[in-house]
């Protein structure tokens, strides 16, 4: 049982260390992160890195305002990914909508639909601030705390049935 | 039960083989498998080399001889047919002539028997001549557009044949007597340029039955046109006589007698070989390229052949005993390896009735063990190990190297590389990627079929990992014929640079093999996915599910390779542009000619004969 | 004996994992340093690793994705074992050159059958290019080696290293021949410029695309073991590979750090560029190469 738990701590501080991303870049929020990726903020001392396909990926970067259109691809891709996996809601679009709160087709709350593990909160958010979030995730993984893909395996009906009331029948899932 | 005695009952078992098939197809061609068998059978028992004689006429007779430099190609044939017969018992089953394709193919057999069993010129042209003409029936069973590629390689083949004729009458003229061992015996005699044209005549008679650059054009059409399993026997045995000629004229001629006295030295007596074996590595170049931008897979494969056939010519002209085995091993790869892919493209002709790449696609699902053979047949092509192809390509690379001749090195390496290519582009395209709706329901091919392909894909591993089981042979051929022989064992080959040990690599890969099954298997399950499953940009694809072949990349697969040649000249266009201007100048002629009747064959035998006494003249 | 053998490969296949996946953390810290950034720390490629295998769901594509990455990574071991390094072999004697380029041959193929058999385009395509591309960075290398074999007389590596410790590096008695080597091992290790096949903003990382969990982290090591015989085979062929194990390794790390400086500053080849290249050059030079070595071995 200690044993047990000591791999996973073990896994965990790993998995911390090492964040391959996935940026879905749907609104306007993926200007800032060339400067947090290059060199004058260097993402990558973190073990951070751009990956090219959800297969590869751990975490699933939404940057900005979701629309009907786009959430029904993010549920998609969100579910090619394997787990461990987590879900950042950048700037704060995937909060409470922003500034196209009213729009008839954004999707306002990003948590009723994907399990997000942090926010990064600003319309934008600076690197600096992208920083500091990433290293409260790894923080949080680490401790083991991260656990937003538990949440929906656990919870798949809940979130099925949210997913099927914003996008009604073109919903496409893998499973 | 000497040769003879053998080719007499291949040809009486033909005609009970065609009135069993008449009743019962299956029946008939059980049969043949089974008088395949144990003709092999007694020659194996047989086990003392002897010659025999089958009088004609009083004083005209066949002769044949069963030695150490023809063994191995006599067991090659017998094996080749034994599978494909075996093959044949299911693979048929869609043919529309079951009796007579039994019966040509039991004639096939026995030409087979007399071409590599004939101890003079003239029983070898007999049989010779005895396949070209069943293979033109043959071929021209097959599918729509048959009947122009039988009159295609039936064109070549006579040419084949009359150059071949001509050097045995130049043989008879010169020595009296058109036995090898009366050749032997008196070879001093002839004179360098008479040796010259004789040499020509035959290897060129070679060239054209083995498909080298430029004389290889009949291959693309007969391959991909003649019935599935008489392509495995055209490209396995037949296309293989070219090169049993060119073998028999060098032993004559001038490997045997050179590399006796000095063995790891050029042909320097005739400048020809030299010039030959830069022909077979522009066969080798061109064959590659050409396979490479094939969708039809056969004629890809038949393109493959283009390329191997300047493999063994390279061989047999380099001239040093090395080569000269890796040559002969070489044949056996090549013959093995384009059984297993004909045999397998042809069991999913079977199954889809298509053979166009990009139709296909996934089905190796379907298909497991059509997948199997073709992967191992591939493999082995590709010359890698442990397979048997490696052996004969390391023969082949070794005396390059120990030479130093950087051209055909280059040629040799391009071809084994580009194979990697051509090679890869129907695994890629039918047996893997998605699979067509369509293909679903496909089944494995009944059990002859498997039975047939199953002992292809052992054969070339075991050649892969005890290859002394072929080189044995060869050693003593090579004793015999006066070669200094090259040194192996059981599992070691020995060249001057270095040592292969074939059992240590498979060895080594084996233990790599299982190392990465026990890591793989360290770690969490995988889950299964469907093949619709897919990275698709996040796009939502809903035709992927119903129509799976959108997402199917088998059309143009090397579409960038291919934009650097579009601006090269075709062989067979030119040939056809020469044709054309032939026809537009000499257009009464071409009236005659192409008359559909037998009057252009009697216009090529008048020209024919004009060539003779003009030989004959000089 | 053979106890002895299983024993020394084992430790060859560990040491070389642990050698050259610290070199490839350090080569990023490289690069980073190039490009002004601080860069991850060495040992960042460990994590890399052993995260992907201890993912806790992957996906599989049917037996024949399975069964690719195994023959992938059991060839790319088994090649390992047929390569000297310094004084060190596994199985003395057994160092044939073309044995370990066709071996070599059997992990490319090995992933390419499982990459294809994933059914996903963006896979098809990086493998029809890197399968075009090996046609052009093979055949320059393959010419200069087989006139150095000629030369020396024998067709081992093993042979080779030893000759060269009497005659001197072949770095200096084939200039050229070695310039055109290193270009192609850069090809063969996928190096920009000739990253093609995997170029992820293009292809979506061509033939890895549909990998996942711990396939992603057996290829990673894959890729890793690959390198050593690459850049290994460069170090034995040119550099005189080394009397000891530690001076192959610093031999090792300096071209194998040269050559991540010189691609992190250059763009992408398309794929007919990558291989005119090989043809045009590569072969030209090599061929010139062949013609001078040989000239001064008959003189």
């Amino acid at each position: 049982m200690y044993t047990k738990k000591l791999m996973e701590k073990i896994k965990n501080i790993i998995r911390g260390h090492s964040l391959f991303m996935l940026h879905y870049c749907t609104g306007c929020g993926a200007i800032e992160l060339p400067p947090t990726m290059t060199s004058r903020f260097d993402m990558e001392r973190l073990g951070i890195a751009p990956m090219a396909t959800p297969r590869q990926a751990d975490i699933l970067l939404i940057t900005g305002y979701l629309s009907a259109k786009t959430l029904r691809r993010v549920i998609y891709t969100y579910e090619q990914m394997q787990s461990p996996k987590w879900v950042v809601g950048f700037g704060s679009c995937t909060i409470n909508g922003g500034i196209y709160y009213d729009s008839y087709s954004t999707i306002n709350e990003l948590d009723l639909y994907l399990p997000v593990d942090l926010y990064l909160a600003g319309c934008m958010p600076r690197p600096e601030a992208i920083i500091n979030g990433f290293e409260r995730l790894i923080e949080k993984i680490e401790n083991g705390d991260a656990d937003g893909w538990k949440h929906y395996k656990q919870n798949r009906e809940w979130y099925k049935k949210n997913q099927k009331q914003a996008l009604g029948d073109s919903l496409y899932t893998t499973r | 039960m000497t040769i003879s005695y053998l080719i007499i009952t291949a040809g009486i078992m033909s005609a009970i083989i065609y009135l069993v098939s008449k009743f019962n197809w299956k029946a008939g061609t059980i049969l043949q498998t089974l008088t395949f068998l144990i003709i092999g059978y007694f020659l194996y028992h047989n086990g003392d080399y002897s010659s025999s004689q089958l009088a004609i006429f009083n004083n005209i007779s066949l002769n044949f001889t069963y030695s150490y430099f023809n063994e191995i190609f006599l067991y090659l044939g017998i094996s080749v047919m034994i599978i494909v017969s075996l093959f044949s018992i299911d693979g048929i089953k869609n043919y529309q002539y079951k009796p007579v394709y039994n019966f040509l193919t039991t004639l096939i057999f026995m030409s087979i028997l007399g071409v590599f069993g004939a101890a003079d010129f003239i029983t070898l042209f007999i049989f010779w001549e005895l396949m070209t003409w069943v293979s033109f029936f043959l071929i021209s069973m097959g599918k729509k557009y048959s009947k122009k590629a039988a009159l295609l390689f039936l064109f070549m083949s006579m040419i084949a044949a009359y150059l071949m004729i001509t050097g045995i009458f130049l043989i008879d003229n010169a020595v009296g007597g058109i036995t090898f061992s009366n050749l032997i015996n008196n070879y001093g005699s002839i004179s360098y340029s008479l040796k010259f044209k004789i040499l020509m005549l035959f290897v060129l008679a070679g060239l054209i039955k083995g498909g080298v650059y430029p004389l290889h054009i009949w291959m693309r059409t007969s391959y991909s046109e003649s019935p599935d399993s008489f392509t495995s026997i055209l490209s396995g045995i037949l296309m293989k006589f070219g090169f049993y000629l060119i073998y028999l004229i060098g032993l004559f001629f001038p490997v045997a007698f050179i590399l006796k006295n000095n063995p790891s030295k050029l042909i320097s007596e005739l400048p020809s070989s030299t010039f030959f074996a830069y022909l077979a590595g522009i066969s080798i170049i061109i064959g590659t390229i050409a396979a490479i931008l094939q969708n039809d897979a056969k004629k890809l494969i038949a393109f493959s052949s283009v390329s191997h056939a300047g493999y063994i010519l390279l061989a047999f002209t380099y001239g040093t005993s090395m080569a000269f085995a890796g040559g002969v091993t070489h044949i056996l790869v090549h013959a093995l390896t384009a059984l297993g892919m004909f045999l397998s493209i042809g069991a999913v002709y079977f199954r889809t009735g298509t053979t166009k790449i990009d139709e296909l696609g996934g089905l190796i699902k379907n298909m497991p063990l059509t997948f199997t053979t073709y992967l191992v047949s591939i493999i082995s092509l590709a010359g890698i190990p442990p397979l048997f192809g490696f052996v004969s390509k390391w023969m082949i690379y070794q005396s390059l190297i120990i030479n130093g001749s950087y051209f055909l090195a280059f040629a040799a390496f391009f071809g084994s590389i580009g194979s990697f290519m051509y090679v890869f582009r129907p695994l890629a395209g039918v047996f893997l990627g998605q699979r067509p709706k369509k293909f679903e329901n496909v089944k494995e091919v009944p059990f002859f079929m498997k039975a047939g392909m199953l002992i292809v894909t052992i054969l070339t591993v075991l050649f892969g990992v005890l290859p002394g089981l072929v080189l044995k042979p060869i050693i003593s051929m090579q004793q015999s014929i006066g070669i200094e022989p090259i040194k192996a064992s059981l599992y070691r080959l020995f060249s001057g640079l270095t040592t292969l040990d074939m059992l240590v690599v498979f060895t080594v890969f084996g233990a790599g093999f299982i190392l990465a099954l026990i890591i793989f298997l360290l770690f969490a399950k995988p889950t299964r996915v469907k093949q619709h499953e897919q990275y698709t940009a996040g796009e939502i694809v809903p035709e992927l599910q119903t129509q799976p072949s959108i997402y199917h990349y088998a059309k143009n697969y090397y579409k960038p390779f291919s934009r650097i040649f579009d601006k090269f000249p075709s062989m067979e266009k030119l040939y056809k542009k020469g044709a054309e201007y032939l026809s537009s100048s000499f257009g009464v002629i071409e009236e005659f000619f192409y008359e559909e009747s037998i009057n252009g064959y009697i216009w090529l035998i008048s020209i024919t004969f004009l060539v003779i006494i003009a030989i004959r003249w000089f | 004996m053979i106890l002895n053998i299983i024993f020394r490969g084992l430790i060859l296949i560990f040491g070389a994992f642990l050698f050259q996946v610290a070199l490839s953390g350090f080569s990023r810290k490289v690069v980073a340093r190039i490009q002004k950034r601080y860069g991850p720390v060495f040992w960042q490629n460990f994590r890399d690793i052993f995260k992907f295998l201890f993912k806790e769901t992957s996906i599989s594509h049917g037996f024949i994705f399975d069964f690719g990455v195994l023959m992938a990574f059991g060839g790319t071991m088994a090649t390992l074992i047929f390569l000297p390094y310094g004084s060190f072999e596994v199985i003395p004697g057994q160092t044939n050159f073309i044995v370990v380029i066709y071996l070599l041959a059997i992990g490319l193929l090995g992933m390419a059958m499982s990459a294809v058999g994933s059914a996903n385009p963006n896979a098809s395509i990086g493998i029809s290019r890197a399968l075009t591309q090996m046609l052009g960075y093979e055949l320059p290398f393959l010419i200069v080696v087989l006139v150095m074999m000629y030369i020396n007389k024998t067709s081992s590596i093993g042979g080779l290293v030893q000759s060269q410790i009497q005659n001197g590096w072949n770095l200096w008695s084939m200039p050229i021949g070695a310039g055109v080597s290193f270009v192609s091992v850069m090809g063969m290790l996928g190096k920009k410029p000739f990253d093609s096949p995997i170029a992820p903003a293009e292809i979506a990382s061509g033939p890895l695309v549909e990998y996942s969990g711990k396939y992603l982290g057996i290829l990673m090591l894959q890729h890793d073991f690959a390198t050593v015989i690459e850049v290994g085979l460069f170090v034995n062929l040119f550099l005189g590979g080394g009397s000891n194990i530690l001076i192959f390794a610093i031999k090792y790390i300096v071209v194998y750090i040269l050559m991540v400086i010189i691609s992190s500053f250059l763009p992408r080849f398309k794929v007919e560029e990558s291989v005119k290249f090989f043809w045009k050059w590569g072969l030209s030079l090599a061929f010139l190469q062949a013609v001078i070595s040989l000239g001064i071995y008959l003189i």
